[in-house]
């Protein structure tokens, strides 16, 4: 089958479809994430202070957040309270599953694309939350263990200490996994599980069997 | 009863490989005695294809740079493709198809997922040479979406072969 045959299936309209809107999409998520990062602050200082892991999150004019910890110095040159940044990078990186999901629906075939978005951005957005979670936990986790992160050695222990006891191995472990996997997986392959998920009809066309006549498929 | 829930099945399945093998992957013997060989060799793969093709490239631990000093990258943990191998892997193992199909499209889908992530460092290093301004956006986001979809498109590759090799079998396939 020539490669201008295979796009014309059902399979290969899917995949040009979604890769020609990812690259526009990334473009502008790169673009406007700064926002939706400010935009969802308050959600993640809400679920942080639950979490008993900061105070309150403020933001920078460069997107960054300002952790402010419950945490007090033991020792070192500074006094007062922990305040553990997170850079625009990282919160961008969390905010990657967007982009992939909304170029995987607006690929055809696919069920109620509008309902889909919806409720696939809110389960993104509430994964957002979970996630900036973690990474606060891994950086508390790090301040008190005073040890280097398992998952990023570029991030050393700070020069101080804090009065707080030292989390368990377990502990210790748990936040390094946690971050683990809401940086470099949980992105990207939730947003291709909410897909799954969501597109019936999607699904039916890319996992049926080859046989199937793809094109009876229609979209509701 | 069983076969039911077997898309439910299939998703704990995937969930729980994926999550023992990021568990593995983080200890610290685990990360010297395989992750960090493994982007070493990495490196000096690139640097090999790349010295093949005439580019003046050195391959110094996880760093890849030109013999000119012009340019360099260091290759980290989260740049060596595992973590998308082990989606890849975890969403074949569990999968209703033939012991040899899931083998066969594992192998397979690792080098093919690994061969993406060499352009990509590759791709990188000249971007860093000549584009710094891009190599943020490219590094740590437009790559691993592609890669994440290069994983996807794998699978469905895959799924079609092996649905055509094995009819029958493919009929069983999870129910989600």
């Amino acid at each position: 089958m020539s490669l201008g045959a295979y796009l014309a299936t059902p399979r290969g309209r899917f995949l040009s479809r979604a890769i020609a809107a990812l690259v526009p999409l990334l473009v502008v998520w790169w673009m406007g994430a700064g926002v939706m990062i400010d935009l969802l602050r308050p959600g993640a200082s809400w679920l942080a202070v639950q979490f008993h892991l900061a105070q309150s999150i403020s933001s920078t004019p460069t997107h960054d957040w300002l952790v402010e910890t419950g945490l007090d110095r033991a020792s070192g040159s500074q006094v007062g309270a922990v305040v553990i940044p997170l850079g625009v990078g990282e919160l961008r990186r969390l905010l990657l599953g967007f982009p992939l999901f909304l170029a995987l629906i607006l690929a055809p075939p696919r069920d109620r694309p509008v309902r889909m978005a919806l409720i696939g951005c809110a389960v993104l957005v509430v994964v957002f939350w979970v996630s900036a979670s973690s990474l606060i936990f891994n950086s508390v986790a790090v301040i008190v263990n005073h040890r280097a992160s398992l998952i990023m050695d570029t991030v050393p222990p700070p020069p101080f200490t804090v009065t707080q006891p030292a989390m368990s191995d377990a502990a210790f472990f748990l936040s390094g996994l946690g971050m683990y996997i809401a940086m470099t997986v949980l992105p990207l392959a939730l947003s291709i599980g909410l897909w799954v998920g969501m597109n019936r009809s999607g699904r039916a066309v890319l996992m049926g069997p080859p046989e199937t006549a793809a094109v009876d498929v229609e979209e509701a | 009863m069983l076969q039911r829930f077997r898309g439910l099945i299939y998703i704990a399945a995937f969930a729980l490989l994926t999550l023992g093998a990021m568990a593995v992957l983080i200890v610290p013997s685990v990360d010297a005695g395989f992750t960090q060989p493994f982007t070493r060799s990495l490196v000096v793969v690139c640097a090999g294809v790349m010295n093949l093709f005439g580019a003046s490239v050195v391959a110094s631990g996880v760093v890849l740079s030109f013999a000119n000093a012009a340019g360099a990258v260091m290759v980290s943990s989260g740049c060596n493709g595992v973590e998308v191998c082990i989606l890849f892997a975890a969403a074949l193992a569990p999968f209703p198809a033939p012991i040899t199909a899931r083998i066969t499209g594992i192998v397979v889908g690792v080098a093919g997922i690994q061969i993406l992530n060499l352009v990509r460092i590759i791709s990188l290093l000249f971007l860093a040479r000549f584009a710094q301004n891009l190599f943020d956006f490219f590094h740590l986001f437009f790559w691993d979406a592609f890669i994440m979809l290069d994983a996807v498109v794998l699978f469905l590759a895959w799924h079609h072969w092996q649905a055509k090799r094995w009819p029958v079998r493919a009929q069983a396939e999870p129910a989600i």
